[in-house]
């Protein structure tokens, strides 16, 4: 590409003074330059351009417009000049000129791989995928690199994804774009991870499951290397698509050998089994179930896999995952919605959340993780199951107060948790006014007592026992909302702000409060929360 | 995410083409398309996530930009209740003659809720094993001075520090700009371990590549 030559080097090291005061914010002093410049060599196109973009910089904006289009109607060649208008136009948001701008330096400069790809960088800007489509093709034309053919393809693709009327994006644009692609797979002339990702999307779109199935899983499929699991995912998705159960299921349970913690599996591995049972499919041989492996489809085989997951992270000397817990009672719940009978096998699902609290309590994450199976205790059982959970918490003595505090943040985390457990069950709210005083006195206490596990925390770090004082907030919210008594609010409020002294970074404190005070209409107050 | 990491992949080839370095364009991205891809971002990074005052809320542009050029080094962990549990970014950079080429952690963040599970452990070995998929010599990340917990975190992780990167973090509120551990662990390529032999002194942000 000559353009950039020893031919521009005497106007390089004229410019550069000008480049570096607008590169510095120095407006005045660009100008300035330029306009020296200019008075020496009036038809140095580039200074005209970077003057204009000082006087656009500096708020004159009809002035560096003119001074641009006295530039850009001469259809300028060089470099410089079209580097630079191309910035000034996407600062004044005028993206459409620098299309204008390539279209002329191409049709003066037509074998310029430069000049095209700036000119399909400038349709990319305004979004007009059918201009796109062609520059990608004339760059190809131009100069025969794969990426420009790509981006032929690429934009038939988004006019496809962008076409208000779907069947033109169905009948023309996806096969003229799958056409395309194969012409190289034929050719043998695919080259990039990025071609076969484009490839798959399109048969994707197109619902070509089979076909897209059949080329991740050859030799194409192999350069599908940057994203992990990147081949075994899309076989998954294109698994489901086609509801070859059969494959989905050897394919889950494989991944969850590999990687326990894996929900998405386990909700696939079920799904699939489940399938199967209502097929009543057998594998057709012994040898081989399909092409990922051996397939499970009795409830006994799904039974058998989660209890020896759960084994093996018994065994484990390391952190325990939780996946497996959580898929039993996932289980549980599936053949429950069944009728199934066989759920018994997994046990009772109180004494396996029993169990869950027992290796996880000490979690924050232990409430999210369970409220997701509480329906599967019966109301009869909230209570019962709240008073056993209280038993696995370890706390001190009963002192004055008559509370029993955690020794430790884990103890107190556990002890945490049973409280949001209680609430989420529904049995703080059927305390009568008295209980829930005397509920928020307690965890006050807690709280309060929680803080020395605080002591040297960071202030950009949460304390241990916020927990406490937002659910003190919530409980105050409650009466409020039961009895009217703003006196229920103003607590709340004097509680919140005091755990914001203590914890001043936590958000949900700051959160809860912006609404309480916006419902008080005291709009003003927290404008400067940070 | 397939066509934008073709986009990613061909634009990064436009750009290193395209001599921008002789003016720095001041305009801002376009916004109309970058609303268009935040539907599909979901919005992850404006929940409990990054309200934690350690992690740092970039534009969308910026997120887009990771999204486009490297989506494998995007990940994202989701609870089996649909919640964030955290997230990971990165990206790969550097000459490979100068055994520079790299693994860099731009962002790491753990919700509260779901910390002490290892999480941030599970994301970091994923980026590390993404970058030895791409021959990269070590993994790189930038962290505050101050922020000890992350800092005690990445050591346990096998990280150590490099060099201090002088007043890297610029402060929002008039409050001084603050100082950063640049900390690598060397993967299989560096089979000498030269990366990680630390510098004595430390650096400016202009002297960093």
């Amino acid at each position: 590409m000559a353009a950039r030559g020893h031919v521009q080097d005497p106007n390089d090291r004229r410019l550069r003074p000008i480049y570096d005061y607008l590169d510095n914010g120095n407006n005045k002093m660009a100008i300035q330059q330029a306009d020296k410049l200019l008075k020496k060599h009036k038809d140095l196109h580039c200074a005209k351009v970077l003057k204009a973009i000082g006087l656009q910089r500096t708020g004159k904006q009809d002035e560096a417009f003119s001074l641009a289009q006295e530039v850009a109607t001469l259809e300028p060649t060089d470099d410089n000049s079209l580097q630079a208008l191309t910035i000034l136009y996407r600062e004044m948001h005028r993206p459409e000129l620098v299309t204008k701008l390539y279209e002329a330096a191409v049709k003066k400069v037509p074998l310029s791989e430069e000049y095209h790809s700036h000119l399909f960088m400038a349709y990319a800007r305004v979004g007009e995928y059918k201009k796109m489509q062609q520059a990608g093709m004339a760059l190809y034309k131009t100069v025969p690199k794969n990426p420009y053919y790509f981006w032929s393809v690429m934009s038939l693709v988004m006019q496809a994804i962008s076409a208000q009327d779907e069947k033109l994006a169905q009948t023309m644009f996806l096969p003229l774009a799958e056409r395309m692609v194969e012409k190289m797979v034929k050719e043998e002339k695919i080259e990039a991870e990025a071609e076969v990702q484009l490839y798959f999307m399109i048969l994707e779109r197109l619902g070509k499951y089979v076909e897209a199935l059949d080329m991740v899983r050859g030799p194409l499929g192999e350069k599908l290397t940057s994203e992990l699991q990147s081949r075994e995912n899309k076989c998954m998705m294109m698994y489901q698509r086609l509801q070859l159960w059969p494959e989905c299921n050897a394919l889950s349970y494989k991944l969850l050998l590999k990687n326990p913690d894996e929900w998405q599996f386990y909700l696939s591995y079920f799904d699939s089994l489940f399938h199967l049972m209502d097929k009543s499919w057998s594998p057709p041989n012994e040898e081989e179930h399909c092409v990922e492996g051996p397939v499970q489809t009795t409830v006994a085989e799904a039974v058998k896999f989660v209890v020896d997951r759960m084994e093996e992270e018994d065994k484990k000397d390391s952190r325990p995952l939780r996946g497996p817990y959580m898929a039993c009672l996932e289980l549980i719940h599936r053949l429950r919605q069944r009728g199934c009978p066989d759920e018994e096998e997994l046990g009772d699902p109180l004494e396996l959340m029993l169990q869950f609290f027992g290796k996880f309590g000490d979690k924050p994450c232990c409430i999210t993780d369970l409220k997701i199976y509480l329906h599967l205790l019966p109301p009869e059982q909230h209570t019962q199951f709240r008073n056993r959970l209280g038993e696995l918490v370890p706390l001190g003595e009963v002192g004055e107060d008559g509370f029993g505090f955690p020794g430790d943040t884990k103890a107190l985390q556990r002890h945490l948790c049973v409280c949001q457990l209680s609430r989420v069950l529904g049995l703080q709210h059927t305390l009568d006014t008295e209980g829930k005083l005397c509920l928020i006195t307690e965890l006050k206490a807690h709280y309060h007592y929680g803080l020395q596990f605080g002591k040297s925390c960071l202030k950009t770090e949460l304390q241990f026992s916020d927990t406490y004082c937002l659910m003190v907030a919530h409980v105050y919210i409650d009466l409020w909302t039961e009895t009217g008594d703003e006196n229920m609010l103003w607590q709340c409020l004097g509680v919140l702000e005091e755990g914001l002294s203590y914890s001043p970074s936590n958000a949900q404190f700051k959160l809860l409060l912006l609404l309480l005070f916006c419902r008080l209409g005291a709009f003003h107050t927290y404008s400067t929360t940070p | 995410m397939d066509n934008s990491s073709l986009a990613g992949s061909l634009f990064q080839r436009w750009l290193a083409r395209n001599k921008y370095s002789k003016l720095r364009s001041a305009a801002p991205r376009r916004q109309g398309h970058c609303i268009e891809c935040m539907k599909h971002l979901k919005l992850y990074f404006y929940l409990h996530s990054n309200l934690d005052p350690l992690t740092e809320t970039y534009g969308i542009p910026f997120y887009l930009q990771y999204l486009a050029h490297w989506p494998e080094y995007f990940i994202v962990a989701e609870a089996p209740g649909g919640e964030l549990m955290g997230y990971i970014m990165g990206k790969a950079e550097g000459s490979v003659a100068r055994e520079e080429w790299h693994g860099h952690v731009t962002a790491l963040s753990v919700a509260p809720e779901f910390r002490r599970l290892g999480l941030a452990a599970k994301l970091m070995e994923m980026l590390e094993e993404i970058s030895e998929r791409k021959g990269g010599f070590f993994v790189d990340l930038f962290v505050r001075v101050s922020n000890q917990v992350a800092v005690n975190m990445y050591k346990q992780l096998g990280y150590s520090v490099y060099r201090t990167v002088i007043e890297y973090y610029s402060a929002s509120n008039g409050e001084p700009d603050e100082d950063a551990y640049d900390m690598r662990k060397a993967l299989s390529s560096d089979t000498e371990k030269k990366s990680i032999v630390p510098i004595p002194h430390p650096v400016r942000p202009e002297d960093i590549e």
